[in-house]
């Protein structure tokens, strides 16, 4: 293998990064570095590659097409198929197929105009604007990294890494569609009685209401089957977070001897061989649990040089407004990984996408795009599954700007406290509609 | 373009336009001219504006076999005929506005311009409210789309006033015929979003209607139904 001199520099860069982050480096740096260019065909405009085939990546890769046409747009993805986190409460219930939550990357690709890259990402090289890849490299002319979310295992106190990787591996959160799913489905199954924790983490999260309807959902399935089980859940907020007085009326009428809700617990670590969770207010063991850890920006982001360092949930550099990366209007970050109080949800990625395909396009144009415009986030929460019956949460985002200059964002919720049927119909109209947008 | 269907499309033009004149500053931008399709109740009877209950959503099937619309009768003294209307791509068209006393029959496609979601013989996500608030919108007299809660001013050409859709619902040209007084559907004006209807909903239309039958035109007569007697199920949000 032959390397040009700033090749070997940005190599042993690379290296350095990777083995900083205590990976295997050296080996590391030899596979993402590999000279070779993606097979793909010959750009016909300018190259827009976008990493990550999420709710995000997908919203992205569709509309910035759909925005410019001449736009030629890869979407770089490392699962051979997608599958999605919102609804997958309802497939865990019974209440949908598998096939209602996977979907096929080709669809998606073939139907709405670009190309699909089934590969890892894998370095970032923003001053040739290249991207390393399993599969080779591609030039870009315009970079979006939707990477969704991490899991930050270390910030809940486990300071042992075997013990991450077996909280990793034996509780896992379900929150990254794929085998946590299908391994929660399998324990929910199995389960034949006792305490089922899950929790809550602090901060921002991915799908704000979802840990509650879990819990509502497994719930229902142990009151259904008549089991002495119960659901602990162990919130780190003070409160629930949206959909309060709703889900707070759910778990009174409805769960009373199933759900027992813990607001304000800290957790202080995790013991998975006790099965034990260590609390400032008391530890609490359990039977089985599904342990959604503090939620942070992808690594991917770290490694690309795209986080922030100074937040603490180790989300992107951007521009709140414009999403591109400071410094580099050429490299974009959307979806879970923005640092914006943006509820973290599909509808919120998918609304904010048409507006980031907008601010992109009119930059490939040369002109500004400056109409801001709040995502938008109605989202369906399931909360029995014999009747299947749904609430509602509804936000949207303000923008304000202080005296400093300063951007905020405020979400206002608005919470419809009653439940019934037809919500849980419109829920799953919602996804379909999604689904269909997206791959059809 | 076949001739015969170029030759009906200036007539429907040249139609629609001596019924309503002020059609005439909108026809260069705003009207689309289709088929011109008599309205018809479920016993072939021509459909006549004194006829319709105000507040009543009525679906047909216009332009297409497959895509639906609504007939409504609103309040009198609220219709905003000519109100200039933006689709996404920027096109500012002015709306023809309604027939009848005070053009308050008026018709839209009842497909979202969201997620195209629209009222099936199985389900309506999506629909008129009068008489009653719809929740999302905390007013009646809109159309809310339940699915991701956009929501739609039919006194105002269906412009959007909350959610996520990027434009007006597609508007249906409607004219009263000089002879018997009937309703007629003459052209759409708006978002063009059939292709991708077509596109999205294949598997469904095809279950629906039959195989081919939902992109065919409509010809001739067009039957209006009462929401409720068309789908199985109307949902509220």
């Amino acid at each position: 293998m032959k390397l040009s001199r700033r090749e070997f520099l940005a190599t042993s860069a690379a290296g350095a990064t990777i083995g900083a982050m205590g990976r295997s480096g050296a080996v590391m740096a030899q596979a993402v570095r590999s000279p070779r260019r993606a097979e793909l065909p010959r750009p016909r405009g300018p190259r827009v590659v976008v990493v990550g085939g999420g709710w995000s990546g997908l919203s992205m890769a569709k509309y910035l097409k759909q925005e410019k046409p001449d736009f030629d747009v890869v979407l770089v993805e490392r699962r051979a198929m997608f599958m999605s986190c919102p609804m997958s409460n309802l497939w865990l219930a019974g209440l949908i197929e598998l096939e209602f939550l996977v979907h096929s990357y080709l669809d998606a690709a073939r139907n709405n105009g670009y190309l699909y890259l089934n590969a890892t990402a894998t370095e970032l090289d923003r001053h040739r604007r290249r991207l390393y890849t399993s599969e080779g490299f591609i030039d870009y002319d315009y970079l979006v990294v939707a990477p969704g979310i991490g899991y930050d295992y270390a910030a809940m106190g486990v300071k042992d890494p075997a013990d991450r990787a077996r909280l990793a591996q034996d509780y896992p959160a379900a929150f990254r569609p794929g085998s946590e799913h299908l391994t929660l489905k399998r324990k929910l199954e199995d389960f034949d009685g006792g305490t089922f924790v899950l929790t809550v983490p602090p901060g921002s999260y991915r799908c704000p209401t979802a840990p509650y309807e879990r819990a509502c959902v497994i719930a229902s399935l142990f009151k259904r089957d008549r089991l002495k089980a119960k659901v602990v859940l162990l919130d780190a907020h003070a409160d629930i977070v949206v959909g309060r007085h709703g889900f707070h009326e759910v778990f009174r009428r409805l769960y009373a001897d199933y759900i027992e809700y813990v607001p304000g617990f800290e957790i202080e670590t995790l013991d998975p061989g006790r099965k034990r969770v260590v609390g400032g207010v008391g530890d609490v063991d359990f039977d089985d649990a599904a342990i959604y850890p503090p939620v942070r920006g992808a690594e991917v982001l770290e490694r690309f040089g795209l986080m922030d360092p100074a937040d603490p949930q180790k989300e992107a550099r951007i521009d709140p407004l414009r999403y591109h990366l400071l410094g580099d209007e050429r490299v974009y970050v959307t979806g879970d990984s923005r640092p914006m109080p943006i509820a973290k949800t599909g509808y919120t990625a998918n609304s904010e996408a048409r507006y980031v395909a907008k601010v992109i396009a009119h930059h490939a144009e040369g002109s500004d795009f400056t109409p801001w415009y709040s995502p938008e986030a109605l989202c369906y929460a399931t909360v029995s599954t014999h009747p299947h019956q749904a609430i509602s949460v509804f936000a949207h985002y303000i923008y304000r700007q202080n005296e400093r200059e300063v951007v905020t964002y405020t979400a206002r919720p608005d919470v419809d406290d009653h439940w019934d049927h037809a919500k849980a119909l419109s829920g799953l109209e919602w996804a379909r509609a999604f689904y269909r947008e997206m791959f059809d | 373009m076949k001739r015969r269907t170029f030759i009906k499309l200036c007539t429907s033009v040249t139609a629609a336009i001596a019924a309503n004149p002020r059609l005439l500053a909108a026809a260069p931008t705003g009207v689309t001219a289709r088929n011109r399709v008599k309205l018809v109740d479920a016993k072939g009877a021509p459909v006549h504006p004194d006829g319709l209950a105000v507040g009543q959503n009525y679906i047909f099937h216009y332009p297409f076999q497959g895509t639906p619309c609504f007939l409504l009768r609103l309040p009198a003294g609220k219709v905003k005929a000519g109100i200039p209307l933006k689709t996404e791509k920027g096109e500012v068209y002015p709306w023809a506005g309604g027939v009848g006393k005070g053009g308050t029959v008026v018709a839209f496609s009842a497909i979202c311009t969201h997620l195209m979601t629209h009222p099936t013989d199985k389900l309506a996500f999506i629909h008129y409210y009068h008489g009653k608030d719809s929740e999302l919108a905390g007013r009646s007299d809109v159309i809310t789309c339940c699915a991701h809660g956009s929501v739609f001013d039919p006194a105002a050409g269906a412009k959007v006033i909350a959610g996520p859709a990027p434009q007006p619902l597609t508007a249906i040209v409607l004219e009263l015929d000089a002879k018997d007084g009937g309703l007629y559907a003459v052209g759409t004006q708006g978002a063009d979003i059939y292709h991708q209807f077509f596109r999205a909903f294949k598997r469904e239309l095809r279950k629906q209607f039959g195989r081919r039958v939902a992109k065919r035109e409509v010809e001739g007569t067009t039957t209006l139904v009462p929401l409720e007697e068309y789908t199985k199920q109307r949902i509220d949000c």
